[in-house]
């Protein structure tokens, strides 16, 4: 289970100050922070300095890391307070808060308001860090790069089929998790 | 779950939005690349903040302090280890059965606990690996320009500082390698080698005849055959860490055969390429030059 290695990695930087064990936790999550920071900023520049400092900001704490609750959720409030600091920062809060912060009164009634909430963002992302390392590479060349099946079988090494079966895999467990947060919502 | 069609169809737009409102971070953004930004701000090893602190104390007091410090840090914290060489080769034998043998003035950097899900080393310079089998833990060597990435094989990887060539030949199993940026992946197969050029940004596949000549230097021997002289001058140059210059373009690609098995000094060597290749050499400070 992934949670119990990234616990073990926790105790380890906590208690013995192991940058080995903070860099593997760093490999494990760079991709997952730098996409959550690059959905408030829209800007690759922004989302590097932001993750970074969350991460430094980490390591300056790490001794109390272990005291942390829930990881993936405080991981998300940091970044999400450190985007939006970095946006208030530059002056642009206001040009790009209206797609950031969702109106909590909204009613919930087509897909594109669905997109203004962050916290259904926030559940698409874990899931999305849940899946196995390549299926979730393989996901997110084909949907959201818009690479052809033929690409992306080229530069894994595996057939059309294969790759086929991984975006599936990945569709299906994503529409799950997704399907379960609307439903308990209302 | 229910298919409701209605319900599939809200779903799929639903994710269809997701996947445009953010994006992974590529080439200069990844995660290998922003690494050192942050390393930079991460102490060389954790007894740092404590040293700050006591050295703003009387000088003898935060001395004996750092020292106790230290002592008590070694004991507890294990810090990266740097194995490197000079003019000598050397045998490491990694916790996980893996033995590299390290060639001529270079370094392996490695984490001693070594783990975590995957078993890293970092490479300068040239090293033979037999990786000892773990198909649950990949087996990677990061140089500066190219990750060899592998889970039980035998092959030898010359990356030297000042090459702007990084060239892994495989003897045995199979391994995969990628660019820094992840934007180019290959794979390779027993006998085959593969030159990556930071300058052309691209890594250019060969089949070779006798992958164990790249090996030759784990004994202390050079095997050149049909070697473009350029080429020899390189391993040369690393080998007795010497600058070695070829003034003429014709001698650089000049190909010469060649085996020295005896523990050749560098003259020596160049003594016998000399009469071969018909050039001249004179040394000038730390550097030879190579006249025709």
């Amino acid at each position: 289970m992934e949670d119990s290695k990234v616990l073990k990695l926790i105790n380890k930087i906590a208690k013995q100050n192991s940058q080995s064990a903070f860099r593997e936790l760093y490999d494990l999550y760079y991709d997952h922070f730098f996409r959550i920071a690059y959905y408030y900023l829209k800007q690759d520049e922004w989302s590097q300095e932001v993750v970074l400092d969350v991460f430094l900001n980490l390591w300056e704490q790490r001794n109390k890391l272990n005291e942390i609750s829930s990881w993936d959720n405080y991981c998300f409030i940091l970044l999400k307070n450190a985007s939006l600091n970095l946006l208030a920062k530059e002056q642009k809060r206001e040009h790009l808060s209206i797609d950031c912060v969702p109106e909590k009164e909204s009613k919930h009634s087509s897909p594109e308001e669905h997109l203004l909430d962050e916290e259904l963002f926030s559940v698409y992302e874990q899931a999305l860090h849940q899946l196995p390392p390549k299926c979730k590479e393989i996901y997110l060349a084909i949907r959201e790069e818009k690479q052809s099946y033929a690409q992306v079988a080229e530069q894994y090494n595996i057939s059309n089929k294969t790759v086929d079966a991984q975006v599936q895999k990945a569709t299906i467990k994503l529409k799950e998790k997704i399907k379960h947060y609307l439903l308990n919502k209302e | 779950m229910n298919r409701d069609p209605q319900i599939e169809k809200e779903l799929n737009d639903v994710l269809e939005c997701l996947n445009t409102c953010t994006h992974s971070p590529k080439g200069q953004f990844s995660s290998e690349e922003s690494f050192a930004k942050l390393q930079k701000h991460l102490p060389k090893n954790s007894s740092r903040l404590l040293f700050i602190k006591y050295m703003s104390a009387a000088a003898a007091v935060a001395l004996i302090c750092l020292f106790s410090w230290n002592y008590h840090n070694t004991t507890k914290v294990l810090a990266d280890i740097t194995i490197l060489t000079n003019a000598e080769n050397k045998m490491i034998k990694l916790p996980d059965g893996t033995t590299i043998t390290l060639n001529h003035y270079s370094s392996l950097t490695y984490s001693p606990s070594f783990d975590g899900e995957k078993r890293r080393v970092h490479l300068k310079g040239e090293a033979y690996f037999e990786v000892a089998k773990d198909a649950k833990r990949p087996f990677i060597v990061e140089t500066r320009n190219v990750d060899v990435r592998v889970l039980g094989t035998h092959f030898n990887v010359e990356a030297y500082a000042n090459s702007p060539e990084t060239k892994t030949t495989l003897l045995e199993g199979s391994v995969a390698l990628c660019n820094k940026d992840k934007s180019q992946r290959l794979v390779l197969k027993p006998n085959e080698c593969a030159i990556f050029n930071k300058d052309k940004g691209q890594f250019e596949q060969q089949a070779i005849s006798q992958a164990e000549n790249d090996i030759a230097w784990c004994k202390g021997n050079f095997i050149f055959e049909n070697t473009p002289l350029q080429e020899i001058a390189r391993e040369l140059s690393n080998s007795f860490n010497v600058k070695i210059e070829i003034q003429s373009e014709k001698l650089r690609n000049y190909k010469i055969t060649a085996r020295f098995e005896h523990g050749e000094k560098l003259d020596e060597i160049l003594d016998l390429l000399k009469v071969v290749g018909n050039f001249t050499y004179t040394h000038k400070h730390n550097t030879i030059i190579i006249k025709s």
